[in-house]
């Protein structure tokens, strides 16, 4: 009798799930689901930045904002909800003109009182803490009339357009922030072309059509943002047709993906790039010829090709080829032979182990690592430590949390308990000023933690200067001049031993069209079509 | 003996409020000696020493330590355990919005593993070394050996992937649940039919099993009606002690199947160092399996007439 159960509880579980298996495939009709490897928790431009996940509450934001301006694919700036800008002769004030006729998600209408009252919003630091550098450096907002806004900055600052187009710059309703309070983060309203319907604690988001966006009708019906933190079940969901798009593919699966017919792979060089920072507070790095040394001793093609399966991309300056204000500041080689000649002439001579000695005492160093934070983050971090043996130096790998890494990087100099770590940073608003400014200007207190991701403790007044005057420029040439003569001299005092551009990997069904991939690792859907 | 029970039954619940108390406290004081702060988390990277130290009282962190345990105990006595950093609500909304996916999973999995373990462990008992006895205990060894995720993943590319009956990852109905189900149960489906099968055997050795077969009781009442009901015994103390693999089981399959339950939260949650969410769902699970090993001491009584309460 109990074996005659067991059998009917079976033909029912089964029974169950051919009859459902056909509802959830109907339902896929023009709905466009993406799965992100990270949750979407909260959706407000302004607030504590935990509650923003990155990327994928960004990349909700992109949907249900539109912003003054946006990017294009080439991190060029484009226009949107402002339709043309100038810029005063002294750099402190950038008139706007707006869209006319566009109206929030919520009915209300945009105009400049709606960009005054954001703009507002955002510097005020009470209420958002979160992405001060790009905020901090505009005094306030003021409307010229219903559709012109004027912008006016503290000093000249030239990376203006850069915090617009951010995440963080997409315009809200006055009337939503108003009447919704703190709920505004989980129900956010903005003038973009999906509105959110229902978000579920943190796993999925629905988004609708926004019927009266003013760029035409969106392509979908419906959007969902769904929570899928393993790379194996975000791919079986695409090839099974579950998912239209999935974020975060590992190298090694594109193979399988590019074989399958229906599904299309978008591989693209991002902003992120990675190096591991010298603790420059220790004795045996203060010789740049050891800094050089360790650089020489890193075969980064076989890294490239081995660990990533080609999709990283080689640098040549501390910013990626496609962040504003790139230049090229030298080349990274691989030369073992010149790597020991460097090592030896800074003192260090190989002992009877292999190991190099200098002042009997050999070279053993700790390198700091997150596991499963970065890319490949520990198998670039072992290989690193197989490199380094090959020049006589031991390394031990220190691999923590990634919840905890922060907390390793962020104490003052004396509490750093690591010589050598693992990092990448991605400048979110595109700009190489954010990105030079935020790893290599001097600290102001060495009894404090960094200011920004400086735990390097890199100091060159030269530098310090370069960067403020380029962020205190409007003019794009001279900018561009300042921030190359920053990335050449950083480059030769190499802070970092250098590695690589991350790729961002999308993969996608062939049928779903345009389907933009931002080099700042966001996935932009809002032009997405069947 | 009903009055034995139920004395039996109120001292067991009795002892349940020193026991949540004692491991409330110890959460409370290991949540105190994790590293990092929660207001620096809130504050954010670019936050002040005086935006942190408002958080912080805000928080409450900056009372003396006795006084936040008085308030920690007082408010989870009412229900509240803090706001979640991440989401911006409170934890018990979280909670009770993942529980029922959990509570689901659990149940599908016991129902599941009692449905098949127990009618194959019953049958290789009752023919030790026929043809299903063997293959079930093969089937077994092959379960215990494989971990879950790893069963999950295979399941998922068979299964969703190749014959497209399931669907891969997810939450909504029934057929959500089929995979995550297997994936947790399958290692208890296995000890639990080894050990069904081995108990029986043992009580089918018995003198009262004999005394039934002499009394002249078909072969199928001695096995269902006597034998079964005492072999349960060991059965029940093995689903009971296991109860809390199947909740820790259950963090790695949801997050494998993208399934929303509590498991998952919490992933998220410890990886957004979302301090007080993490606390909530900790409570949340110690409390559950102080209840499930409440059901697993009450239920001997069921099942075996000479266990005495005393």
């Amino acid at each position: 009798m109990r074996i005659r159960a067991g059998v009917a509880l079976l033909a029912v579980l089964v029974g169950a799930v051919l009859l459902l298996a056909p509802m959830v495939e109907a339902q896929g009709d023009r709905t466009l689901t993406y799965a992100q490897s990270v949750p979407v928790t909260a959706m407000d431009t302004a607030g504590p930045s935990i509650g923003t996940v990155y990327p994928a509450g960004y990349e909700a934001m992109y949907l249900v904002y539109d912003n003054l301006v946006a990017f294009n694919e080439r991190m060029a700036i484009v226009p949107q909800l402002a339709t043309a800008w100038s810029v005063s002769k002294d750099g402190l004030t950038w008139t706007f003109k707006l869209r006319r006729g566009v109206v929030f998600q919520d009915g209300t209408p945009f105009n400049a009182d709606a960009v005054v009252f954001h703009i507002t919003r955002q510097i005020d630091p009470t209420v958002n803490p979160s992405n001060r550098p790009l905020w901090d450096p505009i005094a306030g907002a003021r409307k010229v009339d219903d559709s012109t806004v004027a912008i006016t900055t503290k000093q000249p600052f030239g990376a203006l357009l850069n915090t617009l187009a951010h995440a963080s710059g997409g315009i809200v309703s006055p009337a939503a922030v108003r009447r919704l309070g703190d709920g505004f983060a989980r129900a956010p309203v903005g003038a973009g072309p999906y509105a959110v319907e229902r978000l579920e604690t943190g796993s999925e988001l629905a988004l609708r059509r926004f019927d009266r966006y003013w760029g035409g009708t969106p392509g979908y019906a419906r959007v969902v943002l769904r929570h899928v933190p393993d790379p194996t079940t975000r791919i079986a969901l695409l090839q099974a047709g579950q998912a239209d798009v999935i974020n975060a593919v590992p190298p090694e699966s594109v193979p399988q993906l590019q074989a399958a017919p229906d599904v299309e792979v978008i591989a693209r060089p991002a902003l992120r790039t990675f190096g591991f920072a010298f603790n420059l507070n220790r004795p045996m790095f203060q010789d740049v010829r050891v800094r050089q040394a360790f650089s020489l001793a890193i075969n980064r093609p076989a890294v490239i090709s081995a660990i990533f399966k080609g999709f990283a991309t080689q640098i040549d300056s501390p910013l990626s080829r496609l962040t504003t204000g790139h230049a090229a500041a030298g080349q990274l080689t691989y030369d073992v032979s010149r790597a020991k000649t460097l090592l030896a002439e800074a003192g260090w001579k190989p002992g009877p182990d292999g190991v190099l000695r200098r002042d009997g005492a050999p070279f053993d160093i700790s390198v700091l690592t997150p596991v499963g934070l970065f890319p490949k983050d520990i198998e670039v971090t072992q290989a690193f430590q197989d490199f380094l043996r090959a020049v006589g130096v031991r390394a031990s790998i220190n691999r923590v949390e990634p919840a905890a890494f922060w907390d390793y990087l962020r104490v003052p100099p004396d509490r750093l308990r690591w010589d050598m770590a693992l990092f990448g940073f991605n400048p979110s608003n595109g700009d190489g000023a954010y990105h030079l400014a935020s790893l290599f200007e001097s600290n102001p207190s060495r009894s404090e933690p960094p200011k920004v991701w400086n735990f390097a403790w890199y100091s060159n007044p030269k530098v310090d200067a370069w960067l403020h005057q380029a962020d205190t420029t409007v003019v794009p040439a001279q900018r561009t001049r300042l921030l190359a003569q920053a990335q050449r001299a950083i480059w030769a005092d190499a802070p970092y031993v250098w590695l690589y551009a991350e790729n961002a990997i999308v993969a996608k069904r062939k049928a779903v069209k345009d389907v933009q991939v931002l080099p700042i690792v966001f996935t932009i859907l809002r032009n997405a079509k069947p | 003996m009903p009055e034995n029970v139920a004395l039996f039954t109120v001292r067991r619940l009795s002892l349940l409020v020193p026991q949540a108390l004692g491991i409330v406290t110890l959460i409370f004081v290991l949540f105190r000696l994790v590293p990092g702060d929660p207001a620096v988390i809130v504050a954010g990277p670019n936050s002040t020493a005086a935006q942190v130290n408002a958080i912080r009282h805000e928080l409450g962190l900056d009372r003396p330590l006795y006084a936040q345990y008085g308030r920690f105990v007082r408010d989870l006595s009412r229900g509240d355990m803090g706001t979640s950093l991440s989401l911006r609500l409170p934890v018990t909304t979280v909670i009770l919005a993942r529980l029922p996916a959990t509570l689901v999973l659990m149940v599908a999995s016991l129902a599941v593993t009692v449905a098949l373990a127990i009618s194959s462990g019953v049958l290789s008992a009752v023919r030790p070394h026929g043809v299903v006895a063997q293959a079930v205990t093969a089937a077994s060894a092959l379960a215990l050996s494989i971990p879950n995720f790893l069963l999950g993943m295979i399941l998922i590319e068979y299964l969703a992937v190749r014959l497209r009956l399931l669907p891969p990852a997810g939450t909504g109905g029934p057929a959500f649940v089929v995979m995550p189900t297997l994936a947790v149960a399958a290692r208890l489906i296995a000890l639990v039919s080894r050990t069904t099968r081995a108990s029986i055997l043992e009580t089918l050795g018995d003198d009262y099993v004999r005394t039934a077969r002499a009394k002249g009781l078909a072969a199928r009442t001695v096995l269902y009606r006597h034998a079964l009901k005492s072999a349960m015994v060991p059965v029940v103390t093995m689903i009971g002690l296991q109860a809390g693999y199947l909740l820790g089981g259950s963090v790695v399959v949801e997050t494998l199947f993208a399934y929303q339950g509590l498991g998952q939260a919490m992933i998220t949650a410890v990886s957004l160092r979302d301090y007080f969410l993490v606390q909530g769902i900790t409570v949340v699970y110690v409390v559950g399996f102080l209840l499930v090993n409440l059901g697993v001491d009450l239920s001997y009584a069921f099942f075996d007439p000479r266990v005495r309460f005393t």
